[in-house]
């Protein structure tokens, strides 16, 4: 059978009971709503559970794009990712400041679109003015534990609802790191009382860059915080393994993917392709896949 | 402390040259030294900001081609590290940029395209704003005249010598038919037109009418001003031909 014929699987797929999302619930494997499948989604409506929306590039006044956020929003539930809160910026005084800015129009388009999820990164982007637009990675210290969790709190507050943070990909270890990511993440989470958003693929680039064990970081995640799962494809650059989200997801990492449902039980799962962008039916392979391992998983459990 | 790392972090993404105390706070490994552990960081930032500039830039990017094109962003970026968090506002200096930049002086018209495209992408991300010049119909000429007159949002009035619309209109289709530039001298006028971008070109007396109007100043003084410059125009004529072309679109 030729897989990339998959409306058949996409189709088994949402028939299946544990797949009949609701609006404002979440379940099954969504894609990323980008802009190279505005078009298609629209006249196609595949059947996709869910859509995750880069919510950055939706803060702007006008723009055919806020047009085809209109239409997702009418046909499926959404959930909001961020990338611009840099929640771990830290000040010359050693505290927090978020954007009054960035938050209005964050909760803005919260108000319109009501996302299941809002999630952001365990990251800094922006420091003295200066921004990155790329995900850094924070050393792993207490000084930035107590600075996110009051960023996180601030954030919760200001949104009046709970977010997601999730890990990022790393190529770099802090001379300051004291404690692994695991151990950070964890107490990140629990003191700020946020939810966890696990990248499977962030946790295996992760692993295999600093040579730690990836099934002793899943291990050490508070179940109940982890909403969502991330799985995406990285290069492998010969020196290190680089998050591109250009590529399929690897093999490795379903396999780890497969471990952590049966940890996590079937969380929403989201395939990210942000580089290199293919036909939106490469996706629902991608998905099919994981829905395939999500079924395996239930089966497991029972 | 985490200030601290941040900031020499940053300074080291953005100039290479000065890098030194990011490296400080970096742990090398066995195959990988702190100057290379920040290069990936480097690569990853700047990969990203390219890529924002070439969907801003696409039309410059096809006159110098890919490489000449990312080889001149890298230099850019050096100079204009990212200041902005909405991408869509990175890359504003570019025009100025290449004005100075040797390598591309042998593309003497580089400078204006991107400076044409540059308004393209502000009008493009403007709103719209409600047209309500129907009103004015129920005005007296006196009262016209104390009233000042909006462009729409985001639009720009640019001068090139060359003609830089038929040069963008070309990079838009598939074929891209051969033809003269000419350098002559250009006004232009470049809005969201019911969410079209129109590239308009100008009369002389057109571009200082729409300049003065710009200026957020009263009617009165838009007429006076552009009769002073151009005393064989007929005002009213101007002043039509902006409504109709929908140069103009509202009054306060």
């Amino acid at each position: 059978m030729n897989v990339l014929s998959g409306h058949h699987n996409v189709n088994k797929r949402m028939t299946s009971p544990h797949h009949t999302t609701q609006k404002n619930t979440l379940s099954g494997v969504g894609v990323g709503f980008r802009a190279e499948h505005f078009k298609y989604i629209e006249k196609h409506k595949p059947n996709i559970p869910w859509f995750e929306v880069l919510i950055d590039n939706y803060m702007i006044d006008a723009g055919s794009s806020l047009y085809y956020l209109d239409m997702a929003a009418e046909h499926y539930p959404l959930t909001f990712h961020g990338v611009g809160m840099s929640l771990g910026t830290s000040t010359t005084e050693g505290n927090g400041k978020l954007s009054s800015d960035y938050l209005a129009k964050l909760k803005s388009l919260i108000k319109k679109y009501n996302p299941v999820y809002v999630s952001d990164h365990l990251c800094w982007t922006s420091v003295n003015g200066y921004h990155s637009h790329d995900l850094l990675p924070m050393p792993y210290t207490d000084e930035a534990i107590r600075l996110l969790i009051s960023q996180i709190k601030q954030a919760q507050e200001t949104l009046e609802r709970r977010i997601l943070i999730e890990n990022v990909s790393s190529y770099v270890t802090f001379k300051d790191s004291a404690m692994q990511e695991w151990e950070f993440l964890k107490k990140v989470a629990e003191e700020s009382d946020c939810d966890i958003l696990l990248d499977i693929n962030n946790i295996y680039v992760s692993a295999m860059n600093h040579g730690v064990d990836a099934m002793a970081y899943l291990k050490h995640i508070p179940i109940e915080r982890v909403k969502e799962i991330h799985l995406a494809g990285y290069s492998d650059m010969g020196t290190h393994l680089l998050d591109t989200h250009g590529e399929a997801v690897h093999e490795p990492v379903w396999a780890l993917y497969e471990k952590a449902l049966q940890q996590f039980g079937n969380v929403a799962t989201l395939i990210e392709w942000d580089n290199d962008i293919p036909e939106f039916k490469v996706l629902e392979v991608e998905a099919s896949k994981a829905d395939i391992i999500m079924q395996q998983a239930k089966n497991h459990a029972a | 402390m985490l200030h601290d790392l941040q900031t020499c972090f940053m300074s080291g993404i953005y100039n290479k040259k000065n890098a030194g105390s990011a490296y400080d706070f970096i742990q090398p490994t066995d195959t990988q030294t702190a100057e290379q552990i920040l290069s990936i960081y480097r690569g990853s930032i700047y990969g990203g900001l390219k890529k924002a500039l070439a969907e801003t830039y696409p039309v410059v990017k096809e006159l110098v081609g890919e490489e000449f094109f990312n080889a001149m962003l890298s230099e850019y970026i050096n100079a204009h590290p990212c200041q902005v968090q909405d991408l869509n506002n990175y890359g504003f200096e570019l025009s100025n940029f290449i004005k100075n930049f040797k390598p591309a002086e042998s593309v003497e018209y580089l400078a204006d395209i991107a400076s044409l495209e540059w308004h393209i992408n502000v009008a493009s991300n403007t709103e719209l704003q409600i047209n309500n010049l129907a009103d004015l119909v129920n005005l007296t000429e006196d009262v016209q005249l104390k009233l000042i007159m909006c462009l729409p949002k985001g639009s720009a009035l640019i001068y090139s010598d060359y003609s830089i619309d038929e040069i963008w209109n070309t990079h838009q289709q598939d074929d891209k038919a051969m033809f003269e530039i000419e350098n002559n001298g250009f006004h232009y006028f470049v809005f969201n037109c019911d969410n079209n971008i129109k590239i308009d070109r100008l009369s002389l007396e057109q571009f200082y009418f729409l300049s003065q109007i710009n200026k957020d100043q009263f009617f009165a003084n838009v007429c006076e001003k552009t009769s002073e410059k151009h005393p064989n125009i007929d005002i009213n004529n101007l002043f039509s031909d902006a409504i109709k072309n929908s140069w103009l679109v509202s009054f306060k």
